[in-house]
Order: C-alpha cells, then sequence, then structure tokens
C-alpha cells in the first residue's frame, strides 16, 4: 500500500513538474528575476549586473533583483545554487575559474555539468604589468631582469587565474620568481604602482589609467591576439612562444536541465538589455568589453580552460 | 588651482545637489541607526537611481548616506546598547552610560557634533592635502600595514575592563575567528568543518548583530519586571540634559587628535573605521585627564570615538580621487558611480575632470554641515526611543535583525550564525569577558596575518628588510615613543598618587 | 575553592584552545609555501589563548589559596533570571526555524505576540502595534529594499 502511495504521488508530482515545465517555458517568469553576483559589491561584474538589471521590467514584465552572494571567489554561491530546480528565476554568474581551479584547491560541491550556459556578458584579458621603478619596459626586458635577479610579483590570492598563468609563464621563460598573494586584483596592482613588488597581473581595464599616467608599465596580454586600444598597445604572449593564457569570462548561467526553449529566451531578452543604447553607454564608462557569445561557446571555453589549468598547475609547481 | 576651485564652488552649487544630498543624508542616518541596516545595503540599493542624475548630484547623493550611515551607528550604540554600524562599538563604551545615567541627550549631540567636527577636519584635509597625503598613503606596503595592527591589537588591553588576561582570551577568540573561511593567500578553507557556508567566513555585520543586539535583548528579557524601561533608561526630562557648546569644545584637544587619527588611518586603504575609532578612542583615554571616567559615560570618549570614524569619511576619498583606490567597501561603490558618469577614477582624474572633483570635494563640506543640522533636527525623536516601552522595543530589535541579517546574503544560515553569537555573547558576558576584544580581534585579524605573510614572503629571508623602508621605520619610532610616553605618564601618576597618600597620612 | 568568573572563564577556553590545536591539521590544508603557512597564525593565536587561559586559572588558584577564598564572591548563577533567558533564546531560535516555512511575515507576528506574553503584556494596543510594525517592515524589505525575505 505504502509503495502504491509512494508511486502514485511521483507519478502525480512528473506530471505537474511536466506540466509546470510546459507553463513556464510560455509565460516566464511568473515571479521577479533574480540576479546573484557571487563577488565583490561594487565590483565591476557587480556593477554591469546591476545596470542590467535596470532594464528588467521593460523586458520580461518582472523587475530583475540584482544580488551578491560572496564567499570564497564564488564558490559559496555556485554551491547554494546547487539547491535551485530548472527553470528557475534565479540565474548566476560564475567564471571559467571556478570550474577549473577552484576544484584543483578545495573540495567543492559542484561541477560544470550542473549548470546550463545562458550567455556571456562580458570577456577581459589579464595584462602582465610592472613597476617603473624596476626599469622594465618590455617582455625582453623583462627576460634580461629575471636573467638576473629573482622576481617578486603580486596577483589575487595564490590560486587564481592570475597566478596561474603569470608563473606558468615565467617557469617557461626559466626565470626564479616568487609570489605575494593579495586580496583582490586591485590591492596587488597597487603594491605594484607603490613598487612593493616588480611585477603584477591585473584585468586590463583596471590597469588603464595608471598605464596611460605612466605609474605602470605593460609588457604584455595573456591572450592569442594583441591588445590595441586608446591606451594599449600590447604583443600577445603567444607571439613570444608562450601559450600560458587564459582570458576572463563574465558567464551567466541557469540549473541543469532547464528547458532549451526557454534559456534561448532568457538570452534573447538579455540580448535586448546589452543593446539597449543607455545600457551600452554606462558599459563604455565601465571599459567593458561586452561579448555575448552563446552557451555552446561557453562550454568549450570552460572545457579548454580545464586543460589547460590542467597543464599550468604542473608548469607552475617547478 | 583658484580657478578650478571656483568653478567647482559653481558646479556644486545648484539646487539638485541640495536636494540630493540632504536626501542621502536622511536615508544614511536611517540605515545606520537601524542594526540590521546596514550603509552598505542603502548604498547599492539606491545607487541605480544615480543612473538619471548627473555625476555631481549622484556623488553628493551617495557621499550624503556615508557620512551620515556613520554617524546613525552611533544613535542606536548610545540609546539601546546596540552598535548600527562595526565602528559604532567604540561610541557605545561611553555614549551608553551617559544616556543610561539620564543623559541621552547629551550624549547623542556629543557624537553629532565630534562626528561633524570630524567629517569638517577630514573634507578640509581632503580639500587642501590630498595630493600630499595621497603618497604618504602610497607607501604604505604590508610591513606597515602589519605593523600598524599590532598597534591596534594593543588596544585590547585598553578596553578589556579590568582584566588583561580576559581581555587577551577574548582578542585570541576573535582572531581565530578572523580566519574562518577561505585563505586570500593560499586559497585553502580554514575551520570550515566541510560547510559550504562558511567558505566565505564571517560576516563582520553578523557577527556584530550577534555580539551585542541580540545577546542585549536576551539579557534584557531575563532581566525584565513590570517596572523597568527598557535599558533602564531613566525617562524624566532632566535639566542637565544639554550640551553647551562651550563645554563641547573643552576637549577641542581631543577632538582635533581623534580627527588626525581618523584622517590618517581613513587615507590608508584597506583600515577602515572601526580601527580608527578604537585607537583614537584608546588614545584618548591614554591622555585623558579624567581616565576613570572613561567607561562609565565620558563625553571625551565619545567625541574621541566619533570624530574619528567621521573623519574616515573625508579621508577614504583621498586615495579614491587621487589614485582611484577605494579604501573600503563602501567606497568601491562610489568608485562605481564615478565610472558610470564617465569619471575614470585613477591618477588622471584631477587632470581631466577637475572640476567635478573640487565640486565633490566643496560638497563634502556641505554635506558635513546639513548633517549637523539635520542630526539636530532629528535628535528629540530619536531620544524619544529611550521612553518606548522595554517589551515593545526587544521583540523589534529582534524583527528588524533578523531582517537586516537576510538581506546580507539572503540566506537562512546567516540567521542562525547570528543567534549562536548572541548566546556565546550572553554567556561570555555573564563570565566577565568583554565583547569588544572579540570584535576587535575579527576586524584587525585579517588584515595582521595576510600582511604579516605577504612581510615574510618580501623579506626572502633577510631580516633587516622592514628596517629598510622609512615608513616602516618612521611607524616603528611613531609607535615606540607613544609606548615610552604612555608608561612614563603612568609612572608619574602612579608617583603623584602615592604622594598624595603620603601628605594625607 | 570556589568557582569564580575566573574558573569557569578559564576552563572553558582551555578547552576551546585545546580543541582548535587539535583540529588544525585536519581544518587546514598547509600551503606549500615556505616561511608561514595557512596553519601557523591560527596555531600561534590559539597557544597563546591557552597561555592565558592557564594562567588566568593558576593566578586565580593562587590568589584564593592565598586569601582564603572567604571575600571572593563565587560565580552565583540567578536560576529564575537564566530561565527567563533560555526561554527566550528558544523563542528567538523558533522563530528563524519556523520562517522559511510560514513566511516572515507571520513568523514575525507569531514571535510578536509571544514576545509579549513572555514579558506578561495584556494591555491589547501593545499587541496591534508589533502586529503593524511587523507587516510596515515586511512590506518595507520586500518592495522598497528589495530583500527577497521567505
Amino acid at each position: 500500500m505504502k509503495q502504491c502511495i509512494k508511486k502514485i504521488t511521483t507519478f502525480i508530482s512528473l506530471g505537474l513538474f511536466a506540466f509546470s515545465v510546459q507553463a513556464k517555458a510560455d509565460d516566464w517568469p511568473q515571479k521577479p528575476i533574480t540576479t546573484v553576483v557571487p563577488w565583490a559589491v561594487g565590483g565591476l561584474a557587480d556593477q554591469v549586473n546591476r545596470a542590467m538589471a535596470q532594464f528588467g521590467a521593460d523586458e520580461f514584465g518582472q523587475p530583475i533583483i540584482p544580488t551578491n552572494r560572496l564567499g570564497a571567489g564564488g564558490v559559496v554561491a555556485l554551491t547554494e545554487y546547487l539547491r535551485e530546480r530548472p527553470n528557475t528565476t534565479k540565474i548566476i554568474y560564475g567564471s571559467e575559474g571556478n570550474f577549473s581551479i577552484s576544484p584543483k584547491t578545495n573540495k567543492v560541491a559542484y561541477k560544470w555539468e550542473d549548470f546550463t550556459p545562458i550567455m556571456n556578458i562580458y570577456t577581459s584579458s589579464f595584462v602582465l604589468v610592472a613597476t617603473p621603478d624596476s626599469g622594465i619596459k618590455s617582455f625582453e626586458d623583462l627576460k634580461n631582469y629575471g636573467a638576473e635577479k629573482k622576481v617578486l610579483f603580486g596577483v589575487n590570492g595564490l590560486n587564481g587565474t592570475e597566478f596561474l598563468i603569470i608563473s606558468a609563464l615565467l617557469s617557461e621563460m626559466g626565470i626564479d620568481y616568487e609570489a605575494v598573494g593579495f586580496n583582490g586584483a586591485n590591492e596587488a596592482m597597487n603594491a605594484t604602482i607603490a613598487g612593493d613588488v616588480v611585477l603584477a597581473v591585473t584585468h586590463a581595464s583596471l590597469a588603464k589609467e595608471y598605464v596611460k599616467a605612466n605609474k605602470l608599465e605593460a609588457l604584455v596580454v595573456f591572450d592569442e591576439k594583441p591588445l590595441k586600444t586608446d591606451v594599449y598597445d600590447l604583443p600577445p604572449v603567444t607571439e613570444y612562444g608562450y601559450d600560458t593564457w587564459i582570458v576572463n569570462r563574465m558567464m551567466m548561467l541557469t540549473r541543469k536541465g532547464t528547458d532549451p526553449t526557454l534559456v534561448n529566451s532568457i538570452r534573447a531578452h538579455f540580448l535586448n538589455i546589452l543593446n539597449n543604447p543607455e545600457f551600452i553607454a554606462i558599459a563604455d564608462n565601465l571599459g567593458v568589453n561586452i561579448d555575448p557569445v552563446d552557451g555552446d561557446a561557453l562550454n568549450e571555453h570552460v572545457m579548454t580552460t580545464i586543460d589547460k589549468v590542467e597543464r599550468f598547475w604542473e608548469m607552475a609547481k617547478k | 588651482m583658484d580657478n578650478l576651485f571656483i568653478e567647482g564652488f559653481i558646479a556644486f552649487f545648484t539646487v539638485s545637489s541640495f536636494v540630493y544630498l540632504n536626501l542621502g543624508l536622511l536615508l544614511g542616518l536611517v540605515f545606520g541607526s537601524i542594526p540590521g541596516l546596514t550603509v552598505m545595503l542603502c548604498l547599492v540599493l539606491f545607487m541605480p537611481f544615480t543612473y538619471t542624475m548627473d555625476a555631481i548630484a549622484s556623488f553628493m547623493f551617495l557621499l550624503g548616506i556615508y557620512c551620515s550611515g556613520s554617524y546613525g551607528g552611533s544613535i542606536s550604540a548610545i540609546l539601546i546598547k546596540t552598535p548600527g554600524t562595526p565602528h559604532a562599538a567604540a561610541t557605545m563604551l561611553d555614549g551608553y552610560p551617559l544616556a543610561r545615567s539620564g543623559k541621552p541627550k547629551k550624549a547623542l549631540l556629543t557624537a553629532l557634533y565630534a562626528s561633524g567636527f570630524g567629517g569638517i577636519f577630514s573634507a578640509l584635509v581632503l580639500l587642501f592635502a590630498a595630493p600630499l597625503v595621497a603618497k604618504i598613503a602610497l607607501n604604505f606596503g604590508p610591513p606597515e600595514y602589519f605593523i600598524l595592527c599590532v598597534f591596534g591589537l594593543l588596544i585590547i588591553s585598553g578596553v578589556s575592563s579590568g582584566n588583561l588576561l580576559k581581555g587577551i582570551i577574548a582578542g585570541c577568540l576573535g582572531l581565530l575567528l578572523s580566519t574562518v573561511g577561505m585563505d586570500s593567500i593560499s586559497g585553502v578553507f580554514r575551520f570550515t568543518f566541510d560547510d559550504f557556508n562558511l567558505y566565505g567566513g564571517l560576516n563582520l555585520v553578523i557577527v556584530l548583530i550577534g555580539l551585542f543586539a541580540i545577546s542585549e535583548t536576551i539579557s534584557n528579557a531575563s532581566k525584565y519586571s513590570k517596572t523597568v524601561k527598557y535599558a533602564s533608561i531613566k525617562t524624566d526630562d532632566n535639566k542637565d540634559d544639554v550640551l553647551p557648546l562651550k563645554e563641547f569644545f573643552s576637549s577641542y584637544l581631543t577632538l582635533l587628535r581623534s580627527s588626525v587619527i581618523g584622517t590618517v588611518i581613513g587615507c590608508i586603504p584597506g583600515t577602515g573605521a572601526s580601527m580608527a575609532s578604537f585607537l583614537s578612542y584608546d588614545t584618548a583615554r591614554r591622555n585623558s585627564k579624567n581616565k576613570a571616567a572613561f567607561g562609565k559615560g565620558s563625553e571625551e570618549g565619545i567625541a574621541a570615538a566619533e570624530s574619528a570614524n567621521n573623519a574616515v569619511t573625508g579621508a577614504t576619498l583621498i586615495p579614491l580621487l587621487t589614485l582611484g583606490i577605494p579604501g573600503d567597501a563602501a567606497v568601491a561603490i562610489l568608485l562605481g558611480t564615478l565610472m558610470i558618469n564617465g569619471l575614470t577614477p585613477g591618477p588622471n582624474l584631477f587632470q581631466e575632470h577637475g572640476v567635478e572633483v573640487y565640486a565633490v570635494m566643496i560638497g563634502l563640506i556641505v554635506i558635513n554641515i546639513f548633517m549637523l543640522i539635520q542630526g539636530r533636527l532629528l535628535m528629540p525623536f530619536f531620544a524619544k526611543i529611550t521612553k518606548v516601552d522595554f517589551s515593545l522595543l526587544t521583540p523589534l530589535i529582534v524583527i528588524f535583525c533578523f531582517a537586516g541579517t537576510f538581506s546580507i546574503n539572503n540566506t537562512m544560515y546567516d540567521i542562525f550564525v547570528a543567534i549562536i553569537f548572541g548566546v556565546v555573547a550572553y554567556v561570555l558576558i555573564k563570565l566577565d569577558f568583554s565583547p569588544i576584544p572579540i570584535l576587535l580581534g575579527l576586524v584587525l585579524g585579517n588584515l595582521t596575518e595576510m600582511n604579516l605573510r605577504r612581510t615574510v614572503t618580501m623579506a626572502q629571508g633577510d631580516w633587516f628588510f622592514v628596517l629598510s623602508r622609512p615608513a616602516s621605520l618612521a611607524l616603528i619610532a611613531i609607535f615606540v615613543s607613544l609606548l615610552v610616553w604612555f608608561a612614563y605618564s603612568r609612572l608619574r601618576q602612579r608617583s603623584l598618587a602615592s604622594k598624595t597618600e603620603e601628605q594625607i597620612a | 575553592m570556589k568557582m569564580t568568573s575566573n574558573i569557569l572563564g578559564g576552563l572553558l577556553f582551555v578547552g576551546i584552545s585545546l580543541f582548535i590545536l587539535l583540529v588544525i591539521p585536519d581544518q587546514v590544508q598547509a600551503s606549500s609555501q615556505v616561511g608561514i603557512n595557512a596553519q601557523s597564525f591560527p596555531r600561534w593565536i590559539a597557544t597563546l589563548m591557552l597561555v592565558c587561559s592557564v594562567f588566568l586559572l593558576v593566578n586565580e588558584v593562587r590568589l584564593q589559596r592565598k586569601n582564603g577564598s572567604i571575600n571572593i564572591s563565587a560565580f552565583n548563577v540567578d536560576f529564575k533570571k537564566e530561565i527567563r533567558a533560555v526561554l527566550f533564546i528558544v523563542l528567538i531560535v523558533a522563530y528563524a526555524l519556523a520562517t522559511p516555512f510560514i513566511g516572515f511575515l507571520f513568523a514575525s507576528m507569531a514571535f510578536s505576540a509571544l514576545a509579549l506574553l513572555f514579558f506578561n503584556i495584556t494591555n491589547i494596543k501593545f499587541y496591534i502595534f508589533l502586529m503593524v510594525c511587523c507587516v510596515v517592515v515586511h512590506y518595507v524589505f520586500k518592495f522598497l529594499l528589495l530583500v527577497q525575505l521567505p
């Protein structure tokens, strides 16, 4: 008897579930959409998310409520997100590091396969900067400097993307190094400006004003294509024969199992927001490179990054 | 410079500036004074409204929130022994006893005037000496942070009320609590017991709510009897409950010293208002002629803590406007607002947007003046809180704490964290441990440890490394001379005391 | 020998610091860095805490031996007070536990009513006032502050 009841309830709930999927694809969202930024309040991703949320009511007929869930560089928020059901109105952001580097240092409960990527919001490349006191002005100068001295560099934590790409690069170049871990890319950059460390890896947008004011020397960009803007004219590391690069993406994710038509519809709505002239003006001022590639591209991005992290990890160990 | 100054003044002097700065001040006061609501929440919540404003108006609005939020925390600290912000815990040490002795208005006014004094002082420093101060601040590397932290931890001896050993133990507890979560240098998890909610560490505001607000409601519930009003403040109107300006300015030395401390700490990114207010409180206590009054309702104590933490508000804008470095999380939001308005912070800001920068700096002085006016006007309403019945206030505080705690991370887990800390604090207070050193340890723990580790990595085994840095040497010299001075003055007082005893005998 | 707050506090923190020292190897992975690693700082602080707690105990015992324990007041527990405290804690915990199930608004209302009962309040105005407050707080948080309360 008990089993029978159990079977019936499972059946009914399955039926209800199927029905709700059907209904949701048509008139999602039934309640306000919550977007979760797992990084600092006031940071670049948070700013972009809050700017996008402005247009939520016009686009979805429901407001977008921007929230932050901090902790361990995104691990807390992504773990908590596992509680969400498919077709949830909660949307989360993640970066490739959350799925490639975080699992290497600690046990994490989630994996990339638990999420369905909706789209990418922005892409950012890391640049290598040096303090002007060191006299390092180019990649060649760095080689010469490193041949004689141990290089002290500052990065955002000793388990982040920044640490991995620079230590892999320096190892490949045969340069002896020591890393100083800071709390955030900002702190690491400040230490370089003050001359406490010689090198730092930071976001191109973050370092821009300092490079312009000659407080920092930009040497190279961690990418496969050169970085050419009004301030930068940097060769990629690949030009020197190194493949130690990872680009950073702000990926919009939902829970695995969400209806594909719904994913497409959410993406279409957010694309409209990204193309809104008011939003474009804000994004320009923030200096972000809006790059709305789709979920397939993100799948590939994360997979190649996981491979790279595996390789760079071994290189950095030396 | 003169031209920019005048142009900046003209750019600031618009109706919208005045409207928005007052609106911001009011919001900040409300959010700062209600335990559970934070200035951060207020800033992120109202930030989107600034998208449609121009740069100066939006900055006035957010700065208004920032400044009065910093003062607002003292209101609940004074009236209901629950600091609305972490740095108001220092204000509470004397503000609450003074209010309890029947002078809530005097305590509130001292805090308000001192906040205004500190705020205007640092706004003037920002206006006239920002580039110079910024240069000094940039010399602060890991070794200097570490030295500063060690000095900050010495404050524990000053706030451990009686038993130094117990103060140190409580401080250690705070330091250990600060290590919970991901180690920001190596990335490993510490003391998380495989609970992902702890990966990010303990949130300072949530622990604060537990340590002070929840524990206070429990203690009140245990003491309740029908005749007692909330926190047993005498409610009959006291004629002495006024603060003549002359009396306020009689402690001008303390005010100046505290404002300098607040400005110096504030312009060093990442240190924060809590460190400033405690450091200044401790310095004031050590230098005071009336040391015994501290902790029992000394106006000097309130003035020291409040002028220092509001001096931080102007000073944190120094690294922001000159170097583009946000000193704390609230200022990071201001940085975002600058960027959205096309004023990219950094070393080029003064050259490219001089007028706007001057408008902001002049505006900050005006904001502080209006904060004094608003605070003065609203003070009678706040003072009425002491007349609200205890049985109404206690559940209300719990409800606000719940909603406020939830708002930080949108999770019920944090509410349980707050309750646990409330119970722990209640037990520890019963055993004569003060929660203040726990708070200090928690505030300084991460900064101390990380900078020690960075220093060791940077030194590369060279023990003279720290001494080779001029900034470190200067700091060590200042602190050693201060310690010698404190020891000397204590000895002198002791010998004076023994002399008078002899004479009496 | 009297159970003073120093003895109880000392014992409590000897226990806590020993516990922390014990779990450090398990709870904190030592990073392979040279010099100070992630374990060092917690270990030093826990050791300092242990030393201070032992000192606190030894000092207290010595003082009691020397001066006799007549003048020292033992840590006394006013049971009537403590039961009220425990009851109130239970009330707060129940409030937190009920919130996810019945929602913040109703949980708060129930909590306020129970708290007023706890304080022996019979005046109906008090109840009405707090109910109104609950509704206001709920709406302010949910619709003005956009906090997604349960």
